[in-house]
């Protein structure tokens, strides 16, 4: 369940919408953005922030976005069992609150 | 094994500031022609015992790996170095220390080039090469060269020569450019070469597919098949027997190399029909998905 560097190049989808959640990540370097199904760009990210996981927040198992590398850099990646793991660690107020801002994370897609 | 990944830790840019130090330094220790043992053991100490180091399995594999009398497990240790160093956040005291690493790079270069004789010195200064900014393209086309895995001596002291002079880059093609000429097996033309690249495929890799892994694949195909990089442990053929008749079934295999993992294969797949890339998710295989040609 160790984190892996990952390269990524500008065009390369990190993933796509429907994909299974196996792997969550963490910029380090370069810029991601993120789109829906119509391919309108819903957010950007820069790096030291983690990605990919906020489905996992509410229990779902697919990506509802698209992550698309738009400059050069890479990641570190780790299995979504990781974040399950620590999801299962904490108490149903923290949860309830997770689940909050995941909800108006989704609510933009 | 490791079966967690302390967020808290690694997203507190001191502690990756720190762990970039402690690879610096050991970088530092490695590109030294003759390595000493007893600094190569203390730096190697300091890097396995970071917190952050037990986030990466391949990582911490590759440096307790690592010895004073075994050049492929250095080479193996520099290459996780860069990426590393490429990916940690810095702050001053790293970007210090890169300062005081880069001089001492610089200076053990000429050394390291004049001592080539074998192929491993020349991948070791691949990963020297790496380790500077402004000395990228050197190092893609030596590792290029170095791919051929030289046998004759004329053509390691060409490229010894090469390496010496003014115009490295240039002189460096020309040998390519030979030695793919020379080549019995046939890489494949820059114009399909420009195709992998574009669909984002690393140009040390394209340069390794040859023209008989494309007999009866059309340009089409290449632009547009789904295209995939498998990263799997050689352990996979005998704990998944059926693995390699899958991979035969699907897909046409363009090439492959050893992955920056020890013991890990590196595999480039041009699937056959539309099929996408989860039909290796039953196995052991780490996968990546090139977008299509544009």
């Amino acid at each position: 369940m160790s984190g892996s560097i990952e390269p990524i190049v500008p065009g390369q989808v990190i993933f796509d919408i429907g994909q299974k959640i196996e792997k969550c990540f963490i910029l380090q370097k370069g810029s991601v953005h993120f789109f829906n199904s119509k391919e309108e760009k819903i957010s950007g990210i820069a790096p030291n922030t983690m990605f990919g996981f906020t489905e996992l927040v509410k229990g779902k198992t697919t990506h509802s976005t698209k992550a698309v590398c738009i400059t050069p850099g890479t990641v570190v990646s780790f299995s979504s069992e990781v974040i399950k793991t620590k999801l299962s660690a904490y108490g149903e107020d923290n949860k309830l609150l997770l689940e909050s801002l995941a909800d108006q994370l989704l609510n933009k897609i | 094994m490791s079966s967690d990944f302390d967020f808290g830790e690694f997203l507190d840019e001191s502690n990756q500031s720190k762990l970039m130090i402690l690879c610096l330094d050991l970088f530092g220790v490695l590109t030294k022609f003759q390595v000493d043992h007893t600094k190569l053991e203390a730096a190697k100490i300091e890097v396995l015992n970071n917190e952050l180091t037990k986030n990466f399995e391949g990582f911490r594999s590759a440096i307790s790996h690592l010895s004073g009398g075994d050049k492929s497990s250095q080479i193996n240790s520099m290459k996780h170095i860069n990426l590393m160093v490429d990916t940690l956040v810095g702050d001053s005291k790293s970007t210090e220390k890169y300062t005081e690493i880069e001089k001492v790079v610089i200076e053990a270069v000429d050394g390291l080039i004049k001592r080539i004789d074998s192929n491993d010195d020349l991948s070791k200064l691949v990963q020297v090469y790496n380790f500077l900014p402004y000395k990228k393209e050197i190092a893609i086309l030596l590792g290029r060269i170095t791919d051929y895995e030289l046998k004759e001596v004329e053509t390691m002291e060409n490229v010894k020569a090469a390496l010496l002079k003014d115009d490295v880059e240039v002189q460096l093609a020309k040998i390519l450019a030979e030695i793919a000429d020379r080549s019995a097996s046939g890489f494949i033309s820059d114009n399909i070469a420009d195709i992998f690249q574009q669909r984002g495929v690393d140009f040390h890799i394209a340069g390794l597919v040859t023209k008989e892994s494309l007999e009866n694949l059309s340009d089409e195909q290449l632009k547009n098949n789904v295209l995939l990089m498998l990263n799997f442990c050689e352990d996979i053929f005998t704990s998944n027997p059926e693995f390699l008749d899958s991979i035969q079934n699907d897909a046409h295999v363009l090439t492959s190399t050893s992955g920056i993992d020890k013991d890990t294969f590196d595999m480039l797949l041009l699937l056959k029909n539309e099929r996408r890339g989860n039909i290796f998710d039953k196995y052991p295989v780490k996968v990546k998905e090139y977008r299509a040609f544009r």
